[in-house]
C-alpha cells in the first residue's frame, strides 16, 4: 500500500500499476458522485471516465494544502458540472407541477428508506434541480456559488432548489406510504 | 437505533455521506487506455513521438519528391552522346543542348552533326571542306561573361552544318553542304536529336571553327564561304532543354487568420493566426509547397479556485524552556505563527487567457495555370503543428493569503503536435515580373484535435481562414 505522497509520485511517473490503485482507491466513491449527478448509469461512466482523466492529467497541479479525496472529488464533481452545462442547450426539462408540501409524515420513518431508494429520486428529478440540490445540500455550495458555477442567477439556484426539496419531500411520502 | 431527521437535507446528507459504489470493469480499461496514450502526468515533455515521427515523414516525402523531380529533369534532357569540352583547361564534362545556345564570346566553336546514316549521305571530301569553313559569330549578348567552349562529339558518324542565329526570332538555321537537300533533315520542335551542333574532330585538316569576335554587332553564326552557306538556311523552332515542364522555384510570404470550429463543443472555437514562410516548387503547372510557418492561437476561460478564506494569525506557544542562569528563573516561550482560515469553502471564479504558439510545417501538392496577369491553383496536404511554447497566466486571487485547495481550468490542455488535412485554392495576380500577390480560401481539417483527450467532445473540429501573401519568383 503505498502512501499519499508516494501514491502521487508514482502516478506522475505514467506508472500504471499506481494508476490504477489510485483508481481502486478512490473510484467507488467518486462513482457514487457520479450516480447522484447523473440522469442515467451511463452518463455516470461518462462523468466519471472524464473526471479521472483530468485527474490523472492534472494530478500535477495538486497542492498538498488540502486533501487529496477532497481534490479528487472536486474534480469530479466539476466533470458532472461540465457536463450538464453541455447537455443544457440539447435537453428541455419537463418543469415539474408545483409540489404540495408534505411535512405530516413520520420523520422516524425516514431512516428506513435505503440508500439506493433516495438515489432513485434524486435521478428521477429534472435535471437543473437534481444538480442545485446536489451542490448545495450534499456538496455545500452556496447560492452564490452555484451562480457563478452554473452561470444562472441566485435567484434561479434558490428557487430550483426549493422545487427540489418539495419533489423529493413528495417522493418520500410516497415511499413511506407504500412501507406502511 | 433509528435515527430521527429533522429535514430531509440531513436525510440526503447522512446517507450519501460514506456512500460507495462500485464502477463497472470497462469504465478503467478505458480510462487506462486514454491515460497512457496521452502520457499523462509527465510534464516537460517538449514534443511527442508522435511530432518526432510526424516531421520524419514529412522530410521523408519531401526528400524523396526533390529527389524525383531533379532526376527525372537531369535524366531527360541529358544527351549521353553529348560531350562539351572546356579550352581553358582541357577537362571535359556532360551538358545539356542549351550549352550550344549559349554561345562563347572569343574562341572558336567547333561542331558536328550527328545523324542517322539513313536520314544523311555525305561524302568524307564534303564534310572535311565544310568543317574547314565553319565560322561562329555569336550574338553580341552573349559574347561577355562566357566560358569558352567547344563541343564534341562522340559518335562515329558526322556530318557537319553551320547554325545561324537570328537574336530578334531566336532561331537557328541550318545550313548544309551541297549536294544534301535540307527537307531530308526533318526538323521538328522538340525533336532533340536532329539538333546537332558540334565540333569537327577531324583535326588532319588544321581548320578549325572561328569565332569572329571582331563583329560584335553580328547576331548570326556565318560560315566563311558564304556562297555556301547562303544556300540554306531554314528556320527551326526554337528547342529548349526544358521543352514541356517548365520548372520554377518561387518563395512566399503568407499570412492567414482562421476560425476553428468544434462542432461538438462550440465553447472551443477560437481564432488562429499564422505567418508562414514557403518554398513553391512548380514543374508543368504541377506545384509542390513547403516551409515554415509560425501559429498563434488562444484560448479564453475561467480558472475555479476552491479556497479557504484567511482569517488572520496568532502565535502559538508549543513549547516553554526556563533560562536559570544569573540565579533567576526566566521563562522562553518558543512559538510559531499559526494562519486561521476559514473552515467554509469558497469558490472564485476568474476570467483567463491562455495564449499558444506552433510551429508549423505543411507539405502541399497541388495544380495550377498562371496567365499574363491573373493565376489560379488548387493545392492540398498534410501540415504538422508542434506546440512551441505556451503562456498559461498564474491564478488571480484577490487575497493572496487565502489557502488555495483546488484549481481548474476549463479549458483542457493542449497536445504538444496535432496533424491536419489542408485543403486550399486561390488565385495570383502579377505585381511585377517576378512578384505575385495571392489570395486564397483554407479549409483545415483536423486529423487529430488539438486539446487533450477529452473524451467525444473534441473530435473533428475544422477551420476555416483566408490566406494572403506576396510569392517571390525566380
Amino acid at each position: 500500500m503505498y502512501s499519499e505522497e508516494d501514491l502521487i509520485n508514482r502516478c506522475l511517473s505514467n506508472e500504471a500499476r499506481a494508476q490504477e490503485d489510485f483508481y481502486k482507491r478512490f473510484a467507488p466513491k467518486m462513482y457514487g458522485v457520479c450516480m447522484r449527478f447523473a440522469k442515467n448509469q451511463m452518463e455516470a461512466d461518462d462523468i466519471l471516465q472524464e473526471g479521472f482523466i483530468k485527474v490523472f492529467t492534472n494530478l500535477k497541479s495538486f497542492r498538498n494544502e488540502g486533501s487529496l479525496e477532497g481534490w479528487v472529488r472536486k474534480t469530479i464533481v466539476n466533470t458532472a458540472i461540465n457536463l450538464y452545462k453541455k447537455n443544457l442547450k440539447h435537453q428541455k426539462d419537463t418543469d415539474i407541477e408545483q409540489a404540495e408540501v408534505v411535512q405530516n409524515f413520520e420523520q422516524s420513518s425516514l431512516d428506513k428508506i435505503s440508500v439506493q431508494e433516495l438515489m432513485d429520486i434524486i435521478r428521477d428529478l429534472p435535471t437543473g434541480y437534481r444538480v442545485v440540490f446536489n451542490l448545495n445540500v450534499i456538496e455545500g455550495y452556496s447560492h452564490k456559488e452555484i451562480s457563478q458555477l452554473l452561470e444562472i442567477s441566485e435567484n434561479t439556484s434558490k428557487s430550483q432548489l426549493s422545487r427540489a426539496r418539495q419533489a423529493l419531500q413528495k417522493k418520500l411520502f410516497e415511499i413511506n406510504r407504500t412501507k406502511d | 437505533m433509528v435515527k430521527k431527521y429533522s429535514n430531509i437535507d440531513d436525510l440526503f446528507r447522512d446517507k450519501f455521506k460514506d456512500f460507495e459504489l462500485y464502477p463497472p470493469d470497462h469504465i478503467w480499461e478505458k480510462i487506462k487506455q486514454q491515460v497512457q496514450d496521452s502520457g499523462a502526468g509527465k510534464a516537460g515533455r517538449s514534443i511527442s513521438n508522435g511530432g518526432i515521427i510526424g516531421i520524419t515523414i514529412l522530410l521523408i516525402i519531401t526528400s524523396l519528391f526533390t529527389i524525383y523531380v531533379l532526376q527525372g529533369t537531369s535524366g531527360k534532357d541529358a544527351d549521353p552522346d553529348l560531350k562539351v569540352t572546356e579550352h581553358n583547361n582541357g577537362g571535359s564534362l556532360n551538358s545539356t543542348p542549351r550549352s550550344v545556345m549559349e554561345l562563347p564570346s572569343d574562341k572558336a566553336i567547333e561542331t558536328a552533326v550527328a545523324e542517322t546514316p539513313a536520314k544523311k549521305d555525305f561524302k568524307p571530301e564534303n564534310r572535311k571542306k565544310v568543317s574547314s569553313r565553319f565560322e561562329l559569330i555569336p550574338a553580341s549578348k552573349t559574347q561577355l561573361g562566357k566560358s569558352n567552349l567547344s563541343v564534341s562529339e562522340t559518335v562515329n558518324v558526322a556530318e557537319n552544318l553551320s547554325l545561324t542565329q537570328t537574336e530578334e526570332s531566336g532561331e537557328f538555321g541550318l545550313s548544309e553542304i551541297p549536294g544534301l537537300i535540307p527537307s531530308d533533315f526533318n526538323l521538328k520542335p522538340g525533336d532533340d536529336s536532329e539538333l546537332l551542333a558540334i565540333n569537327d574532330t577531324d583535326k588532319t585538316t588544321g581548320e578549325q571553327n572561328k569565332y569572329n569576335d571582331t563583329d560584335e554587332e553580328s547576331d548570326q553564326l556565318t560560315e566563311s564561304n558564304s556562297n555556301e552557306a547562303d544556300n540554306f538556311a531554314a528556320p527551326v523552332p526554337e528547342i529548349r532543354d526544358d521543352y514541356g515542364k517548365e520548372s520554377n522555384w518561387s518563395f512566399g510570404l503568407f499570412f492567414t487568420p482562421e476560425l476553428v470550429y468544434y462542432p461538438s463543443a462550440t465553447e472551443f472555437n477560437s481564432r488562429s493566426y499564422s505567418l508562414d514562410v514557403n518554398a513553391i516548387y512548380g514543374f508543368s503547372g504541377y506545384l509542390i509547397q513547403s516551409g515554415l510557418g509560425v501559429g498563434f492561437s488562444s484560448d479564453n476561460g475561467n480558472y475555479k479556485i476552491d479556497y479557504n478564506k484567511y482569517l488572520g494569525a496568532y502565535q502559538n506557544v508549543y513549547d516553554v524552556t526556563f533560562d536559570t542562569t544569573g540565579g533567576q528563573v526566566i521563562p522562553i516561550y518558543h512559538t510559531e505563527t499559526v494562519k486561521v482560515y476559514d473552515t467554509i469553502d469558497h469558490i472564485s471564479i476568474s476570467p483567463t487567457k491562455r495564449k499558444f504558439t506552433y510551429l508549423n510545417i505543411p507539405v502541399l501538392f497541388g495544380y495550377g495555370n498562371e496567365g499574363r496577369r491573373f493565376g489560379w491553383y488548387v493545392k492540398a496536404g498534410p501540415s504538422l503543428s508542434v506546440l512551441i511554447h505556451e503562456n498559461i497566466p498564474d491564478i488571480n486571487l484577490t487575497d493572496s493569503q487565502n489557502k488555495i485547495l483546488y484549481v481548474e481550468n476549463e479549458l483542457p490542455g493542449r497536445l504538444k503536435t496535432n496533424w491536419q488535412f489542408v485543403f486550399t485554392g486561390g488565385v495570383s495576380y502579377k505585381l511585377g515580373n517576378s512578384l505575385s500577390f495571392t489570395l486564397e480560401p483554407v479549409f483545415r481539417y483536423y486529423i487529430n484535435s488539438a486539446y487533450e483527450q477529452n473524451n467525444v467532445t473534441l473530435k473533428s473540429p475544422y477551420s476555416i481562414g483566408i490566406r494572403a501573401g506576396f510569392v517571390l519568383g525566380f
